[in-house]
């Protein structure tokens, strides 16, 4: 449940710019996931609706882009997207490989509700 | 009004972790950080190499565990340096946490920091604590599948370590199951054979160690 303390860093980041406009509400946190990253998209989402209560993140969705994994294999320069359990180059059929994509965690953006909106 | 960040989300972490590590350069302390499930051996791993290294290098330890002082006391025991954190159920160390852990510590005088994470082998994968070396602990009663149920904590292993190899002759263990999935997870480190509780299969493991550790001490010297 390491997800908890991911999403303290992302909150952390979306309140600060929240502050910066005035503490404007947050209506959508926008994250983008790679593959490989050991993250539950369920229990992240479970982790920010228990964290947002009275912050001006509430009710704000929590959007994960999903980035799939790519890996090069380093000895033949193939890239391809790693099977499970274990990676084994379709080209030459070594084990193993450098990712290129897919170990992404990264706070995308935040949006805030416009102020003219702010009545609704 | 979408505003665009793209940073990091464990910025925080890795931020204080890059701290950490140029402090521990600065200090010339080899810092290890050991990873495994609850049970493997960690803590016995940790006497049998303190005992070993005894008058010639100067450790200390930082014991991660969820509640208890326990494995610091067994720590203390060999009049090591250790500083208990308990994470009140988080299941895995920070790098903030071990910065403060380290407060307690005259990292001058030392030549290699022992850090005991949390026993788990997902969370404490994603969390930079400024460590050179991740030590990967697996035991025989847990099975040869590991690697491949767990491939990112056996990717970033520094060195994957087999224990208790004592018990293989009462255990399903299929070891060449096991290597094969090694290999394939992690090529460069195939995995090394010790019982943890017996300093004499532990040579391999020593050998790697002080390599490390004298690695990092001649730095500074010249």
């Amino acid at each position: 449940m390491h997800e908890l303390s991911l999403l303290r860093s992302v909150l952390h980041k979306a309140l600060e710019i929240s502050r910066e406009h005035g503490n404007a509400p947050i209506t959508q946190i926008t994250l983008q996931v790679g593959a490989l990253r050991l993250v539950d998209e369920d229990l992240f989402q479970f982790a920010f609706d228990a964290s947002t209560p009275d912050t001006p993140a509430a009710g704000a969705t929590l959007c994960c882009e999903k980035i799939l994994a790519r890996v090069l294999c380093t000895h033949c320069e193939s890239v391809f997207p790693p099977s499970e359990p274990v990676w084994q180059c379709p080209g030459c059929g070594r084990f193993g490989g450098r990712v290129l994509e897919g170990d992404e965690l990264i706070l995308k953006s935040v949006t805030l509700a416009d102020a003219s909106a702010g009545e609704e | 009004m979408e505003i665009p960040v793209v940073q990091k989300v464990l910025k925080l972490n890795d931020d204080i972790a890059l701290l950490l590590r140029e402090r521990f350069e600065q200090a010339g302390v080899v810092v290890f950080n050991f990873i495994s499930a609850p049970g493997s051996g960690k803590t016995s791993l940790l006497e049998t190499t303190i005992r070993h290294f005894r008058g010639r290098f100067a450790i200390a330890v930082i014991e991660g565990d969820p509640d208890s002082t326990l494995d610091a006391q067994r720590i203390a025991r060999h009049g090591c340096p250790v500083v208990q954190i308990q994470t009140s159920g988080g299941c895995h160390l920070e790098a903030n946490l071990v910065q403060r852990a380290i407060a307690q510590f005259d990292l001058d005088s030392l030549d290699a920091l022992f850090i005991e994470n949390v026993g788990n082998m997902v969370c404490p994968v994603e969390f930079d604590l400024g460590e050179h070396h991740r030590v990967v602990l697996v035991s025989t009663p847990e099975g040869s599948d590991k690697p491949a149920k767990y491939p990112k904590l056996f990717r970033t292993a520094g060195i994957i370590l087999l224990n208790k190899c004592d018990l293989l002759p009462y255990v399903p263990f299929d070891r060449a199951q096991f290597d094969t999935y090694v290999q394939s997870v992690n090529p460069e480190h195939p995995a090394v054979s010790i019982t943890a509780t017996r300093p004499e299969t532990c040579t391999a493991w020593f050998a790697w160690a002080e390599a490390k550790i004298t690695g990092r001490m001649a730095v500074p010297a010249r």
